[in-house]
């Protein structure tokens, strides 16, 4: 099996031959827009992925007079974004998905949510709107009004079914037990064995989109921060990134330096509580509560440097709103000395727990094929080998001045997956450490006025559940015109089931926490 | 298995006394907000519903309403407020019994100043 990367790939990313594409704007080194037929979307981006690119997002655009499907691929550290109009009488193309399977959830929510037709997808069902949405409502197109209350016209979901001499379906959940966020999964079985699983999410959309466009700039942020609560800082980061690229400005040295040690701490709690939740569930109850003990320290150790245990209120555009002053980075030293004795300790007994080790290796297996069709990101790309994080592939904030260690995994197994958190943590504590040391003086925020209109821009993180990317369009009034977000748990969720034939039912929790994704940052 | 029984016999109780004890929040801890009646002047300014994304601010005829039902902490409205009205404390024991136990309200009173209802 061998190791892919982003970055190996050698030469700029270059339209293919034979494709019409005009050159719309390059507003900034390695980000380029281009303008091609809609007939020819699909080609185009099939022979980039096929030379070493990777489909990072689609989405659509209404710009009144038309329609317009983006699709933002990326290769060696560029980002291009390929526009094509569609007549909005009439809104078709040829789908990517038969080509790029990666493709098939954004074609789906394209549908749902602009009533734009990939034609030839293999299975072009409702996906983002349920069956209280009546057929021919698109929230996303700008004549629907947000809050307008949905209403169903008779149609009734019918899931796909397995038939057979012993075949149990089983409906787990939207609502399930604990805690966990509203999700229904589908599940088939014949005995212990998994057959198939359908997965159904999208019961909390809240129309981020819609929203974010509307509210000033400064409250556009805290939209952002809000999409997924666990992983505030990330998205809040991509998303004033974008602004900050399409308002040409940039954060203060100290501001990105501030804004890499809140990312590496946000990725500590997320990291220890996949581990906690692996623990939870093999029954392992010390485990569990001592991986919670080290989760909890640093969601204090969150409250007390920022006052917000999930680092909300850090980003804006521009910065940072939270200083780190000398008394912050003591306690920020001295706390994170004791939480990295206590977790080397716990991880320890982990690692060497056969019990443990024997409910997570081969389970829930991802091949390097199925990974990289699909387009994964973050943990659950590393664990299936693809070198795939965009603090190395793309540095943003201060990640260029750092040592990020790259985690990548072979096996693709649950194992796999939970290893790469581990180093991911292990590396964490020390970027910390690092980007402390010498935290440059110097003000927080670059103060910006002037909001050119039609401007745009692409922003991007690596969340702890892999690269979040928020695509920014601005108007004329000095708001969003377009913000397209595409979460990592969006990228990941889309192939999910395909890690569940050959495991039996009681793999599902380890499945489920080795991917370790959020619905909200999934719903929208 | 020995090896964490032993780790959690280690470890003790770090469970606190809550909520049979007070558990305090750092000093920085951004939890209730508060306003200041003496402080705000709802007839002549609207600059914190202005900048208050879930409207948990709303200014209306002369009446400032805080509703703590909706406020997501942000610390917006400290930013903005000329005159330094609303604080945001450490307190995080928010919930109430009575949904109206959550809103403060502050209005211009018959005599000269302000009353303030409810919450607080």
């Amino acid at each position: 099996m061998s190791m892919v990367t982003e970055a190996a790939a050698v030469g700029p990313l270059a339209i293919p031959q034979g494709i019409q594409a005009t050159v719309v704007a390059t507003p900034r080194p390695g980000e380029q827009y281009v303008t091609l037929p809609c007939a020819q979307l699909a080609a185009a981006c099939s022979r980039m992925v096929a030379e070493g690119a990777r489909l990072v997002t689609l989405f659509g655009d209404d710009l009144g007079e038309r329609l317009r499907v983006t699709a933002v691929v990326a290769r060696a550290g560029t980002l291009l974004a390929l526009d094509a109009d569609l007549d909005p009488a009439d809104p078709r193309y040829p789908a990517l998905t038969p080509k790029l399977p990666a493709a098939h959830w954004y074609e789906r929510a394209l549908h749902d949510l602009f009533g734009i037709v990939p034609e030839g997808h293999p299975w072009p069902a409702p996906l983002v709107l349920h069956e209280e949405w009546a057929g021919g409502i698109h929230p996303l197109r700008a004549s629907f009004a947000r809050g307008a209350a949905p209403h169903p016209d008779g149609a009734v979901w019918r899931p796909p079914t397995v038939k057979g001499e012993g075949v149990f379906e089983i409906p787990y959940g939207p609502v399930r037990s604990g805690v966990f966020e509203s999700a229904q999964f589908l599940v088939w079985t014949a005995g212990e064995d998994i057959l198939a699983m359908v997965p159904r999410m999208f019961y909390k959309h809240r129309g981020i989109e819609k929203l974010i466009a509307e509210v000033p700039l400064e409250q556009a942020v805290l939209v952002a921060e809000h999409a997924s609560g666990v992983a505030a800082v990330a998205h809040s980061l991509a998303f004033c990134q974008a602004m900050e690229r399409a308002l040409e400005i940039e954060a203060p040295p100290r501001a990105a330096r501030i804004r890499t040690i809140c990312a590496e701490l946000e990725r500590l709690h997320n990291h220890l509580d996949s581990l906690m939740r692996q623990c939870e569930t093999a029954s392992l109850g010390v485990g569990q509560a001592q991986f919670g003990i080290v989760k909890e320290r640093v969601l204090r150790l969150n409250a007390e440097l920022v006052g917000n245990r999930f680092l909300r209120g850090v980003n804006r555009i521009g910065g940072v709103r939270r200083d780190f002053g000398p008394i912050q980075q003591r306690i920020l030293a001295d706390s994170l000395a004791q939480i990295e004795r206590d977790f080397g300790k716990v991880l320890a007994l982990f690692l060497g727990t056969t019990g443990m080790r024997d409910r997570l290796i081969t389970t829930g297996r991802l091949s390097l094929e199925t990974a990289e069709a699909f387009g994964a990101v973050g943990p659950v790309a590393r664990g299936s080998g693809l070198a795939r994080d965009v603090r190395l592939d793309r540095p943003y904030a201060a990640y260029d001045q750092v040592h990020v260690a790259l985690q990548v995994q072979r096996a693709g197994d649950a194992m796999a997956r939970t290893r790469v958190r581990i180093g991911e943590i292990k590396n964490s504590f020390a970027i910390i450490r690092e980007t402390v040391e010498d935290l440059p003086e110097g003000t927080l925020t670059q103060l910006w006025s002037a909001v050119p209109a039609g401007a745009r821009a692409i922003g991007w993180a690596e969340a702890p559940q892999g690269e979040v990317v928020y695509v920014v369009r601005l108007g004329e009034d000095g708001r969003l015109a377009r913000c397209a977000m595409r979460s990592p748990s969006f990228c990941n969720w889309s192939f999910y089931e395909r890690t569940m034939p050959r495991n039996v039912l009681t793999d599902v929790g380890f499945i489920e926490h080795s991917f370790a994704l959020s619905q909200a940052g999934c719903d929208g | 298995m020995f090896a964490w029984i032993w780790r959690g016999l280690r470890t003790g109780i770090v469970t606190t006394r809550y909520p049979m004890g007070p558990e305090t929040m750092p000093a920085t801890y951004r939890g209730r907000v508060v306003l200041d009646p003496d402080r705000c002047d709802p007839r002549a300014c609207r600059t914190c519903a202005d900048v208050c994304l879930p409207q948990a601010i709303t200014v209306d005829r002369g009446i400032v309403r805080l509703d703590i039902g909706r406020c997501i902490t942000c610390g917006y409205c400290l930013d903005a407020c000329p005159t330094g009205a609303f604080t945001l404390r450490n307190d995080f024991e928010l919930a109430a019994r009575r949904r109206e136990d959550l809103i403060t309200e502050v209005r211009e009173a018959d005599h000269d100043g302000y009353v303030q209802i409810g919450g607080g």
